[in-house]
């Protein structure tokens, strides 16, 4: 699957129900992101970064069009099939990061293993490892209330890809990062695309993450206005 | 199993939320089965304030003595079977002899039953030892506080006694309030007045008679009775039985009220608990958690909460429940000083089957308020989960 295709986007519109009228948050995107990619979708706020990550991750339903990821079309698949589609491999930092509450930050980022029956051994190396990865060794047993908005920004970073996936969903995933953490993440997820192919789509407006992107989707009002490709990333992990 | 692990994990997590909710439980159980142990006790208590102040372990009655029939106790009276007297003879038996009289009080007339009682007795609870202080020459009276309050008479007061002796002519003499007493038997109590077996004996010209003896608790029956008819505690407590039974459905409404209530409390805190969950709930389905799966740990949770609510209702309830079982508990009364050993206290009855159907009605309702809310969330997108907008 090297060059193969790993997402597939067709003449996506999403309308939000707005009043007793609608707000179309997508106008009809078509893309395809190969296996591998380290693409960044760029705009304004509001202009469909978010929905369209939600879409691609099968969290939401499009109004129209339809979004095929690994090989499974979203649109025509069950409930239990797409979350079974997240579960194995595909790795989601929110905007909001959405740490699991009464969960230590070493906990949240065991999670996904431990939804995919991860040897206990195994977890355990994976999970010291992705915390090491993000540098928060000496919080791990931190519950995410005595956590920084950067060090919620790490955990969900860490519970994303710990269980290396086939695809990363990062929404703004440096926002809440100093310049020095938001380099030595975005080079661990450069390495891991790297290393393991996994393949990433990003959401941001921050320059420092721009940086390290191949492929640069320009997203205005709900409309690709711009799909380029940087032979020559300024930043290379 | 990982539903499990995960569940007690997200409970244990929680903390001093889950204790709340599980203390919510915990209370309505209790609550559940003591209101309806009360409940059930006030029937218990009744009855058994009844076999002890009139009762005692059963009677035998002369062959057409009938209580509820007034004009049959002119006959109503015969010297006992030997096997009977001797039950009398080993303080085992008491007998009674009963009969139609009127008395004056404050110049007005009362129908009363007189009853001939051994003032020695000790098989039914009753102070008529009184009975024994008065060496005057009237007749020696004990009556109930209703009955005083009735006829307006208190301790020391005479009225005239009129009665129809065996050669059916009638009769008076002046008798005297010897002992007031107070009891929660009204059929002890109103129209009644207690007088000495063998002065009531010699008031009738019925020598060693009697209408009725009354034996102990724990006294066997005797099959030789001569003619007398033998009433068991069952026979003579059946107008309460039937009375019992028909209260049933009022109980079954009662519990069901509870119930109610104990939804209620659960429902909040269980329900609210979850809604405010949804952001969790949205994070587990992105995470890649099915539906199915979500809504499995959310009631697994309540689950929990249930077994966790049993051992809190055990731990709480549990000396709570066996105390006022067998302490009872002190009603607001106290009427010792009347010379009276009646408990002025309710004991609660908790039979086992109250103990089941409250768990399992418990569990029941703590299951669907956990299954209900937690489906509601899963049902939606992920996004919108996430975002809370519960519909
Ligand atoms: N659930 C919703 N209901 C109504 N409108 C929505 C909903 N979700 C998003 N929108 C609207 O859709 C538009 C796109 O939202 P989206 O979150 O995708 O923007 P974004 O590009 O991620 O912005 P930001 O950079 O601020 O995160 C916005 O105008 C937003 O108000
Ligand atoms: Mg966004």
């Amino acid at each position: 699957m090297e060059n193969g295709q790993i997402v597939n986007v067709s003449n996506l519109v999403k309308h939000f129900p707005m009043g007793g009228d609608h707000f179309v948050a997508l106008k009809g995107i078509d893309l395809t992101f190969a296996t591998g990619e380290f693409t960044g979708l760029v705009g304004p706020s509001g202009s469909g970064k978010t929905t369209l990550l939600n879409l691609i991750g099968g969290l939401d339903s499009p109004t129209e069009g339809d979004v095929s990821v690994l090989g499974m079309q979203l649109s025509g698949s069950s409930h239990g099939a797409r979350a079974e589609l997240r579960r194995s491999s595909m790795g989601f930092i929110f905007q909001t990061y959405n740490l699991l509450p009464v969960y230590s930050v070493y906990e949240n980022v065991e999670f996904p293993l431990l939804l995919n029956n991860v040897p206990a051994d195994e977890r355990k190396k994976l999970v010291t490892q992705a915390i090491e990865w993000v540098g928060l060794t000496d919080k791990m047993k931190s519950r995410p209330a005595a956590l920084s908005g950067g060090e919620g920004q790490r955990t969900a970073i860490a519970r994303a890809i710990v269980k290396e996936p086939t695809l990363v969903l990062a929404d703004e995933p440096t926002a809440n990062l100093d310049a020095e953490n938001s380099h030595h993440v975005m080079k661990i997820l450069v390495r891991l695309n790297k290393e393991l192919s996994t393949s990433f789509i990003f959401a941001t407006h921050d320059e420092k993450v721009m940086g390290y992107l191949r492929r640069i989707l320009n997203l205005v009002d709900g409309k690709i206005v711009k799909d380029e490709i940087v032979e020559n990333p300024e930043f290379k992990g | 199993m990982l539903t499990f692990k995960l569940a007690i994990k997200n409970l244990i997590g929680a903390g001093m939320r889950t204790w709340l909710n599980v203390l919510v439980t915990a209370i309505s159980f209790i609550l559940l089965v003591f209101m309806t142990g009360m409940y059930q006790g006030m029937d218990a208590h009744a009855r058994q304030v009844t076999i002890k102040t009139e009762i005692a372990g059963g009677a035998y009655w002369h062959p057409i003595y009938d209580p509820a029939d007034p004009f049959t106790l002119e006959d109503a009276h015969g010297v006992p079977p030997q096997p009977v007297i001797d039950l009398v003879n080993t303080g085992d038996a008491m007998p009674v002899l009963v009969a139609q009289a009127s008395i004056y009080p404050n110049g007005r007339v009362m129908p009363v039953i007189m009853k001939g009682v051994e003032p020695r007795q000790t098989i039914v609870d009753m102070p008529t030892a009184n009975l024994l202080e008065y060496e005057g020459e009237s007749i020696p009276v004990l009556i109930g506080s209703g009955m005083a309050r009735r006829a307006g008479v208190n301790v020391g007061d005479t009225f005239t006694i009129r009665w129809l002796d065996a050669n059916r002519t009638y009769d008076a003499d002046e008798g005297m309030v010897i002992h007031i007493f107070e009891t929660e038997n009204i059929k002890i109590d109103f129209g009644q007045i207690w007088i000495p077996l063998a002065r009531v004996q010699e008031m009738l010209g019925m020598p060693g008679e009697a209408s009725y003896v009354s034996y102990g608790q724990e006294i066997a029956a005797l099959t030789e009775t001569d003619g007398w008819i033998h009433r068991d505690v069952g026979y003579l407590t059946r107008d309460m039985t039937v009375l019992i039974e028909a209260k049933k459905p009022a109980s079954y409404i009662l519990f069901g009220i509870l119930l109610a209530l104990a939804a209620m409390g659960i429902f909040n805190s269980q329900v609210l608990t979850i809604f405010r969950r949804h952001r969790e709930i949205g994070t587990l389905m992105a995470l890649g958690m099915t539906r199915s799966r979500v809504v499995g740990l959310f009631t697994a949770e309540g689950g929990m909460n249930a077994f966790f609510a049993f051992i809190m209702s055990a731990l709480l309830g549990g000396p709570l429940f066996y105390w006022t079982a067998t302490s009872g508990i002190p009603l607001p009364m106290d009427y010792s000083e009347m010379g009276l050993i009646i408990a002025q206290r309710l004991i609660p009855v908790y039979p086992f089957a109250l103990f089941v159907s409250t768990t399992v009605m418990v569990s029941i309702i703590v299951l669907v308020v956990s299954y209900i809310p937690s489906r509601r969330i899963a049902k939606m997108k992920p996004t919108e989960a996430l975002r809370g907008k519960v519909a």
